[in-house]
C-alpha cells in the first residue's frame, strides 16, 4: 500500500521538475540572447536533456494509469512543440551572434496557458488519486478493528486462531504505519528537495539577472565609447579639412608668387639685356623660363584636381549628345586644320553633375586629338552601351595609344607615357578623370596596344524618371 | 629715401612682387616717386609721420596707397582702418592689391573704405597689364581729392 504513496509524490516531483527545467530553458535562451555567452547554451542544452529525461519517467510512472499515461503523453507532446520553438530561436540566436546580426525578441509560445492548464489537471487528478490510496490504507485499518471486537465476542475458543489473526493484524498494522512514516519521511524529504531544487533556480535567476544587468551596462558603456570616438574623429576630420584648405592657399599663392618673379626677372634679362648675352647664355636663360612656365602649369593642375575633388556632387539629368557637340567646338578651335573622322552614338540621359562630366568629356576628347596629331585622317568614335541603370560610356581614337602594361598607371597623378617633345601635357587630365568619375560612383579604365589606338571606358549612372512621372508627362503634353 | 614729393605709397613685403610693381609703374612715368613699406607697422610710421618718419610733413600726403592684405606686424586691414579713420588721411585714395579674392576680405576692405579692391594675377603679363591699368587710372583718370578734404572741420 505504501508503494503508492511513494508513487505520487514520484510523479508530483516529476512534474513539478518538468514546470521548472521549461522556465529554465526559457530563461537560459533569453540570457544567451542578451549576453551570448555560451554558458547559457550548454546549460540549455543539459535543461533540455533532463527535460526528456523526465517527460519519459513520467510516462513510465503512470504506465499502471491509462488516463493519467494519456494525459502524459498529451503533455509530452505540447512539451516537444515548445521545445522545437525554443531550439529554432535557440539556433537563430546562435547564427545571429556569429554573423553579428541584430537579435530578435523573445519568441511568442502561443501554447503556454494550454500547457499549464494541462500539467494543473495532471497534478490536480494525481493528488486526488494519492487521497484515493491514502483512504485506502485508513478504511484497511478500521475494518481491522472491527473484525478484531467481533472476533473476541463470538469465538473465545479460536483465540488461538485469532491470536494468530491479532498478531498478523498488529504486524500488518505495525507495517502499515512504519509505511505512513516512511511516506511522511519522503513526502519531508521530497519537500526539502524541492525547496533546495526552488533555492537553486532562485539562485540562477539571481545570477542571470545579474549578468543580464551586466550586460546592459556593457552595451551602454560601449555606447558612449563609440560617441566619444565618433566625436574624436569629426573633430580629426575638421582639422584635417582646416589644414588642407590652408595648405591649398599656400600652393596657389605663396608657391606660385616666387614662379612669377621668376618670369618677370628672367624676361626682364631677356628682353632688355639680350644684346650684353651670349648665345649660351641666352640658351640657359631659355631653360629657365621654360621650366618656370612649366612649374607653373603643374602647380595650377595641381589645384585644379584639387577643386575637382573638393567639389561636392550635384546631380540632375544630362543629355550627353549636346554636351558632346559643345566640346568638340570648343576643341577644334585651335585644331580647324585637321581633318578628324567623328562617329558619335546616340548617348543616353545620364544622372551626373553636368558641369563635371563635361571636364570628363573635353579631358578626354582633347586627349583623342592630342594623340591623333599625327594619323591622317584622325578617327575618333564616341559610344555608350546601357546595362541596367548603368551606362558605359567610351571615347576610342585611332592614336599614339600606350602599352597596356601600363594601363593601370595611366590615370594616376602627372602620371606620362609619352615624351614631352612627342605629347606635351602635364600628366593631369586623366587623373581628373579618374577624380570626377570615382565621386560619380563609377569605374574608369582603358584599353590599347602601343600604335593601335586608345578606348577610354567609364560608367555613369543613367537618369532615372520613374521618381518623375509627373513632370515627364507634363513635358510630354506642353 | 627719398621724403619729398611721394606720389605713390607701395605696402608690399614681398620685394621681388615690390620691385616689379615700381618698374611697371615707373616705366609708364605716370608715377612720381614710389616709397615702398615693407609692412603694416613701417606703412602706418610713414602716413602718420612716426618713428624714422618724424621728420616728415605729414600734409606732404602720397597721391595713392597699394596695399596689400597679408602683411607682416599690422596688418592690411588695420592699415587702411587707421589712415580711414583719420581726419588729415581719411581722403587718400587706398587700393587694395592683394592675391585674396576671399569674399570675407572684400567686404572688410569696403566696409573699411577702400577705394579700390584688385587681386594681383598670378601670371606674369596679366600681373603686369594690371598694374599698368591701375596707375594709368588712379594717376590720370581719377582726379585727387582737393586740399580741402584734409582740413580739420
Amino acid at each position: 500500500m505504501n508503494q503508492w504513496v511513494w508513487h505520487t509524490q514520484q510523479v508530483l516531483g516529476e512534474a513539478e521538475s518538468v514546470r521548472l527545467i521549461r522556465l529554465r530553458m526559457r530563461n537560459e535562451l533569453w540570457f544567451y540572447r542578451a549576453t551570448g555567452r555560451d554558458e547559457f547554451r550548454s546549460r540549455y542544452e543539459v535543461d533540455r536533456r533532463k527535460l526528456r529525461e523526465s517527460t519519459s519517467r513520467l510516462r513510465e510512472l503512470t504506465a499502471d494509469n491509462q488516463s493519467q499515461h494519456d494525459e502524459i503523453n498529451r503533455i509530452g507532446e505540447v512539451i516537444q512543440q515548445q521545445v522545437t520553438l525554443l531550439d529554432g530561436a535557440m539556433e537563430k540566436a546562435q547564427s545571429a551572434k556569429r554573423t553579428g546580426e541584430p537579435q530578435e525578441s523573445t519568441a511568442v509560445i502561443s501554447t503556454d496557458d494550454e500547457l499549464t492548464g494541462m500539467m494543473d489537471g495532471f497534478e490536480k487528478e494525481e493528488r486526488r488519486l494519492f487521497g484515493e490510496r491514502s483512504g485506502d490504507v485508513q478504511a484497511s485499518a478500521m475494518w481491522t478493528r472491527e473484525i478484531l471486537a467481533l472476533t473476541g465476542m463470538l469465538a473465545c475458543g479460536a483465540l488461538l486462531v485469532a491470536g494468530y489473526y491479532i498478531q498478523r493484524e498488529v504486524l500488518s498494522r505495525a507495517r502499515i504505519e512504519v509505511g505512513l512514516r516512511r511516506a511522511r519521511e519522503l513526502l519531508g524529504t521530497q519537500l526539502d528537495q524541492k525547496q533546495s531544487e526552488l533555492g537553486h533556480t532562485m539562485e540562477d535567476l539571481h545570477e542571470q539577472i545579474e549578468a543580464r544587468n551586466q550586460a546592459e551596462e556593457e552595451m551602454r558603456r560601449l555606447n558612449q565609447e563609440l560617441e566619444a570616438r565618433v566625436a574624436r574623429r569629426t573633430k580629426e576630420l575638421r582639422e584635417m579639412n582646416h589644414e588642407l584648405e590652408t595648405f591649398n592657399y599656400s600652393v596657389s599663392h605663396d608657391l606660385r608668387a616666387p614662379l612669377r618673379h621668376l618670369d618677370g626677372f628672367s624676361r626682364i634679362l631677356e628682353d632688355e639685356f639680350s644684346a650684353e648675352l651670349s648665345a649660351d647664355a641666352k640658351h640657359y636663360l631659355h631653360r629657365i623660363r621654360l621650366a618656370a612656365r612649366q612649374m607653373s602649369e603643374l602647380v595650377e593642375d595641381l589645384l585644379r584636381l584639387a577643386r575637382f575633388g573638393r567639389q561636392a556632387v550635384k546631380r540632375e539629368c544630362l543629355f550627353l549628345n549636346p554636351v558632346i557637340e559643345e566640346t568638340i567646338t570648343a576643341c577644334l578651335q585651335e585644331e580647324a586644320q585637321r581633318e578628324i573622322v567623328w562617329n558619335i552614338g546616340t548617348l543616353p540621359e545620364v544622372e551626373v553633375d553636368a558641369g563635371l562630366v563635361r571636364q570628363v568629356f573635353a579631358n578626354l576628347i582633347a586627349n583623342a586629338l592630342k594623340f591623333t596629331r599625327r594619323k591622317k585622317p584622325a578617327a575618333i568614335e564616341i559610344g555608350a552601351r546601357v546595362d541596367g541603370r548603368e551606362v558605359t560610356l567610351f571615347v576610342k581614337d585611332n592614336g599614339a595609344g600606350f602599352d597596356p602594361r601600363y594601363s593601370d598607371k595611366l590615370f594616376g597623378v602627372f602620371q606620362r607615357l609619352h615624351r614631352q617633345d612627342e605629347f606635351e601635357g602635364t600628366g593631369i587630365g586623366l587623373a581628373i578623370v579618374a577624380r570626377i568619375i570615382h565621386k560619380h560612383g563609377g569605374r574608369v579604365w582603358a584599353e590599347s596596344a602601343p600604335d593601335q589606338g586608345a578606348t577610354f571606358y567609364f560608367t555613369l549612372a543613367e537618369a532615372n524618371h520613374t521618381d518623375r512621372t509627373t513632370r515627364k508627362t507634363t513635358g510630354a503634353n506642353a | 629715401m627719398n621724403q619729398n614729393n611721394h606720389d605713390i605709397l607701395l605696402v608690399e613685403d614681398d620685394s621681388a612682387d615690390a620691385e616689379l610693381t615700381t618698374r611697371t609703374l615707373q616705366k609708364q612715368r605716370a608715377a612720381g616717386n614710389i616709397v615702398v613699406a615693407r609692412d603694416g607697422a613701417e606703412a602706418l610710421d610713414y602716413v602718420f609721420c612716426r618713428g624714422e618718419f618724424s621728420e616728415r610733413d605729414i600734409n606732404h600726403r602720397p597721391k595713392l596707397v597699394l596695399l596689400d592684405l597679408k602683411l607682416p606686424r599690422v596688418s592690411g586691414h588695420d592699415v587702411l582702418k587707421a589712415i580711414k579713420a583719420d581726419q588729415r588721411t581719411c581722403c587718400i585714395p587706398v587700393i587694395v592689391m592683394t592675391s585674396s579674392n576671399h569674399e570675407d576680405d572684400l567686404l572688410e576692405c569696403y566696409r573699411g573704405g577702400a577705394n579700390s579692391y584688385v587681386t594681383k594675377p598670378i601670371n606674369l603679363s596679366l600681373f603686369e597689364e594690371t598694374v599698368k591699368e591701375v596707375g594709368k587710372y588712379w594717376l590720370g583718370f581719377n582726379l585727387p581729392p582737393p586740399e580741402a578734404a584734409f582740413e580739420l572741420r
